[in-house]
């Protein structure tokens, strides 16, 4: 190829980048990208709902103020009332409810409409002539109670109380306690609401509007010393996504600067430190720019993820202009390392390529990165360097390292591998004898802050939004179905509840009565004029005003006619969002989700479950399915790894066709990994994913290392240039990690940290173990 | 003697004048001095007589019974006539058990602002809680020690939707009626007396 032609290539592709990147570079922050795909239909519907699901849309608001006596702050509780005012106008939100009666008036008054249909207390014997004067005695003794004047205004048409009964049951069971007719957190110190935005919980830029709108309205009526805090799905997504971007601009910036100081202190030159930053460069646009292409989107950790690359690709140019004899050519000096730069090159390629046969979008993304950015760097290094780089700006003389001699301390050639394998040993049996080596917590893939998680936990707890531990899913062909086989369930729940072997459940059938209960609730309905009588004889000596009930025998005679109630009817309503949470349509039919709390033991329920043969009921372990996925995450994970260090064996035994030379390079690389490991175990750091994919990276970076130790050197300046190449490009790959490894996002800190302690461990390691030239020679 | 009538006049004045220096601390009388009686008071017993008039009645309903308090904050209201039922109110939770329809029901007095407010015009000034009471009523105390009316107007639209003003008299750290008047111009009358029933 010659020299022309290869710039011009690389120069038009570098446009081309740049111009796609410019104009069609889409961000993503989505964690389910690290998920991997669903392996069970439970699975399938527990990440769907983590995505788009109604719980994905809540926003958890608390307004605190500490109270130093404790009592909860009235004006903290007209605070929240006048912010779930505000909010229920904007037409962000679905559905704001922050336990106020008053606020629930819409609500009320769609249930009053429908409770004739909607109340399991509609049965034949509430409307004779007993029933109906247990009724109106209540309704005398209610009225002349404290909540007389609350109850007054829904009596007339209402004797039997069907309202009341709705508005228990949909009173949450261990939600969250009322003060000053708000929900308060126990200790008084915050009001809680709950918000429902329209928006899904994925999609980040309405979400980030509407906790905008939450501010806004809240600082125009907050209550001084009061502060407003927001948690949930969405906001967390948000705060991800702003943690990630600003990471990854830190971590590249802080890698750019560091990596340009080494350079400069090495070349004592600008020039060459401008230089080898191309190689880099393109790798890095080139690599995005096919990640773009090949997924339509990029994810930030991805782009964070590019740091670390950085370093890595920055060690070729500084292999080329740092081994360049003085005075040499480059194309001389290519000549000489060619073979192992390419060697080098292939092998990092090689430990992605593993990554790019995941099944999980993340992982493949960074693959894909790494092969497509460390293939560019190396073929700008080979190709277009030696044609860009002025022939003068070598020749100025680099900075002498005293790596010519063995360091003090080195042990000699003869005691260094049993050392080595003494130490490897030792990691080994360390890693293996190490209780927690892995961390199963789903929860912390997320690239979330402690603090963050923590309010989020807090909130739920308090708002007694379902922790849902416990999880049982009933299917049907379709809703009518589904609606009579939980109304089913429910008798059997209800008993176990009795039992005490559950404290409660959730069920959209409680709310959502199926056609077939509807039409028995229509058929409990006397007709207008047995009701009359009936209400007639029923009013005997009660001091009641003749025709106060007239309301009453109308609404009933009305609700005789009304056509059936389907759920569509009550959307934008807080029952209604309770029932699309709970009542979910899925590709094979419907699916009725119904959280269970304070579960004694799972097995009994589980086996009261069976018993009660209804097909297509199950119980669900939350946990237990999260660390299914975790679990098989890792397998996955693990496997990838072993792919990986196989292909690159190979690589190295086709690059070098000596199998005692292959293990003189994969030696020290397989014992840093291992001392890697040993190191997070010993030192209490949990083994994520991530962990294994830096390794990965690792084992690529400390092959290279190993394979310039272990090339032929002729003579002492040959090895000097070699030695002065590997410390610069080790503290290059050093200082992207660290500069990672200081992030806030978890998973890039996972990565980071291991790439720093293993670039360390692989150096270290293949200094000791490197033949010495003597050895070579022969 | 002219002068007689004017001087008797002015004797008269004087006298009234002295009257008034006399009756001065009686005017002075202070919600903190009955607030500071009706706390002193550790339990107390007592019958009752409500009488609730409604719109929504053809008579006015009179219930009967008793009634007992516990400083702080324990009310017991028994109701024996026309029909059997106890309300408990302690500690925030209210508690009525109907004898006559055998039903036990149980609510938060804190899952509504209003009846929370109702309630604690009763049981703030039993205890003497002042503070309370003013968190939720503007007060206004008229009369003598011995024959005293405290008015309470509600603050919050969210309870004068529902009451419009409750008028409570008593001598000393005695309560001897509460009147309530709701918005809905529904109005209750309890007649309290030390008596057994």
């Amino acid at each position: 190829m010659s020299r022309r032609v290869a710039v011009a290539a690389w120069l038009l592709l570098l446009a081309a980048c740049g111009g796609w990147l410019s104009q069609r570079l889409v961000l993503t922050t989505d964690m389910s990208a690290f998920l991997p795909p669903a392996a069970s239909p439970a699975q399938e519907i527990l990440i769907g709902q983590m995505r788009s699901g109604i719980a994905s849309r809540l926003l958890l608001v608390a307004i605190e103020g500490g109270n130093p006596d404790g009592a909860p702050r009235a004006d903290l509780a007209r605070a929240s009332s006048n912010l779930a005012g505000k909010l229920s106008l904007d037409g962000q939100f679905e559905n704001v409810a922050n336990g106020e009666r008053a606020h629930a008036a819409k609500d009320l008054d769609q249930l009053f409409a429908l409770r004739y249909r909607l109340s399991p207390g509609v049965v034949p014997s509430r409307f004779g002539v007993e029933g109906l004067r247990a009724s109106l005695q209540e309704s005398l003794a209610l009225l002349a109670s404290p909540l007389g004047a609350e109850i007054r205004p829904w009596l007339p048409a209402d004797p039997t109380g069907e309202l009341r009964r709705l508005a228990e049951l949909l009173a949450r069971s261990g939600g969250p306690a009322l003060r000053e007719g708000v929900w308060f957190s126990k200790d008084g110190a915050r009001a809680l609401l709950i918000a429902e935005t329209r928006a899904p919980g994925f999609d980040l830029d309405a979400q980030s509007r509407a906790i905008a709108s939450i501010r806004d309205a809240f600082s125009a009526i907050a209550p001084a010393g009061a502060t407003l805090r927001i948690a949930g799905p969405g906001p967390a997504a948000v705060s991800a996504r702003a943690t990630v971007e600003r990471d990854a601009t830190r971590s590249s910036l802080i890698a750019t600067l560091g990596i340009l100081a080494v350079l400069l202190l090495a070349y004592r030159s600008p020039w060459p430190v401008l230089f080898s930053a191309l190689p880099a460069a393109s790798g890095m646009l080139a690599g995005i720019t096919v990640v773009g292409l090949w997924f339509g989107q990029v994810h930030g950790i991805t782009v964070a993820f590019a740091a670390i690359l950085i370093g890595e690709a920055v060690d070729y140019p500084t292999y080329l202009y740092a081994q360049a004899g003085r005075g040499e050519a480059l194309e001389a000096t290519l000549a000489r390392i060619g073979a192992t730069l390419r060697l080098a090159v292939l092998t990092t390629a090689c430990g992605a390529l593993a990554m790019l046969l995941s099944s999980f979008n993340g992982l493949a993304q960074l693959g894909l990165l790494t092969i497509t950015g460390v293939i560019a760097a190396g073929l700008v290094t080979r190709w277009v360097l030696p044609a860009l780089t002025p022939a003068r700006i070598l020749e100025r003389k680099l900075v002498r390292l005293p790596f010519e001699r063995a360091l003090p301390g080195v042990p000699a050639p003869r005691y260094a591998w049993p050392a080595v394998a003494a130490c490897a040993l030792l990691a080994a049996l360390a890693v293996f004898s190490a209780d927690h080596l892995w961390d199963d917590n789903l929860s912390n893939l997320t690239p979330l802050p402690e603090e963050v998680k923590r309010l989020d936990r807090e909130l739920r707890s308090e708002l007694g939004a379902p922790d849902a531990r416990y999880l049982i899913l009933a299917r049907a062909a379709d809703r009518e179905q589904l609606l009579q086989k939980s109304e089913r369930l429910a008798t059997v729940l209800d008993s176990i509840v009795q039992e005490g072997g559950i404290a409660g459940y959730e069920l959209a059938a409680k709310l959502m009565p199926s056609r077939k209960t509807q039409e028995e609730r229509r058929a409990a309905l006397p007709d207008a004029a047995t009701l009359a009588a009936t209400l007639e004889t029923a009013l005997t000596g009660l001091p009641f005003r003749p025709g106060l009930f007239d309301p009453f025998l109308a609404d009933v005679a009305r609700a005789r006619t009304h056509p059936t109630l389907e759920p569509e009817a009550l959307r934008g309503t807080a029952i209604g969002s309770k029932i699309g949470a709970l009542l979910v349509p899925t590709a094979q039919g419907w699916v009725a989700l119904v959280p269970v709390s304070g579960v004694r033991d799972a097995a009994a329920l589980d086996a009261a479950l069976r018993k009660s043969a209804e097909s297509d009921v199950q119980l669900l372990d939350l946990k237990q399915e999260a660390d299914a996925l975790v679990a098989g995450y890792r397998a996955e994970a693990l496997r990838l790894l072993g792919i990986g260090l196989a292909a690159i064996a190979l690589l190295v035994y086709a690059g070098l066709r000596s199998l005692p030379a292959t293990a003189r390079v994969l030696a020290p690389v397989l014992a840093a990994s291992l001392l890697v490991v040993a190191t997070f175990a010993l030192s209490g750091v949990q083994l994520t994913l991530f962990h294994l994919v830096a390794l990965l990276l690792v084992v690529g970076v400390g092959t290279n290392y190993a394979l310039f130790f272990n090339r032929p050197q002729h003579g002492q300046d040959d090895r000097a240039l070699m030695l002065l190449s590997l410390g610069v490009a080790s503290l290059a790959t050093l200082i992207s990690a660290l500069a990672l490894a200081t992030s806030g996002t978890p998973v890039l800190r996972a990565i980071g940290l291991t790439a720093a302690v293993g670039t360390v461990y692989a150096l270290a390691l293949s200094a000791m173990l490197a033949p010495s030239s003597k050895q070579l020679k022969s | 003697v002219k002068h007689a009538p004017g001087l008797l006049g002015c004797s008269r004045l004087l006298l009234l004048a002295a009257c008034l220096a006399a009756a001065a601390p009686a005017a002075a009388f202070e919600l903190d001095t009955l607030m500071g009686w009706l706390a002193a008071v550790p339990a107390a017993k007592n019958s009752f007589t409500e009488t609730k008039h409604s719109a929504l009645l053809s008579a006015p309903l009179v219930l009967k019974g008793t009634l007992a308090y516990q400083r702080p904050d324990r009310l017991e209201k028994n109701v024996l006539s026309p029909y059997e039922e106890r309300t408990l109110i302690a500690a925030g939770t209210v508690t009525v058990e109907n004898r006559t329809l055998k039903q036990t029901r149980s609510f938060s007095l804190a899952s509504s602002a209003a009846v929370s407010a109702l309630v604690e015009s009763m049981r703030a000034t039993l205890a003497g809680d002042r503070a309370s009471l003013e968190r939720h009523y503007k007060l206004k105390l008229e009369g003598q020690p011995e024959a005293w009316v405290l008015d309470l107007a509600p603050r919050e639209r969210k309870l004068a939707d529902f009451v419009k003003q409750i008028r409570i008299a008593g001598t000393r750290e005695r309560i001897q009626r509460i009147e309530v008047e709701e918005a809905s111009g529904d109005r209750s009358i309890m007649l309290v007396s030390p008596a057994a029933p």
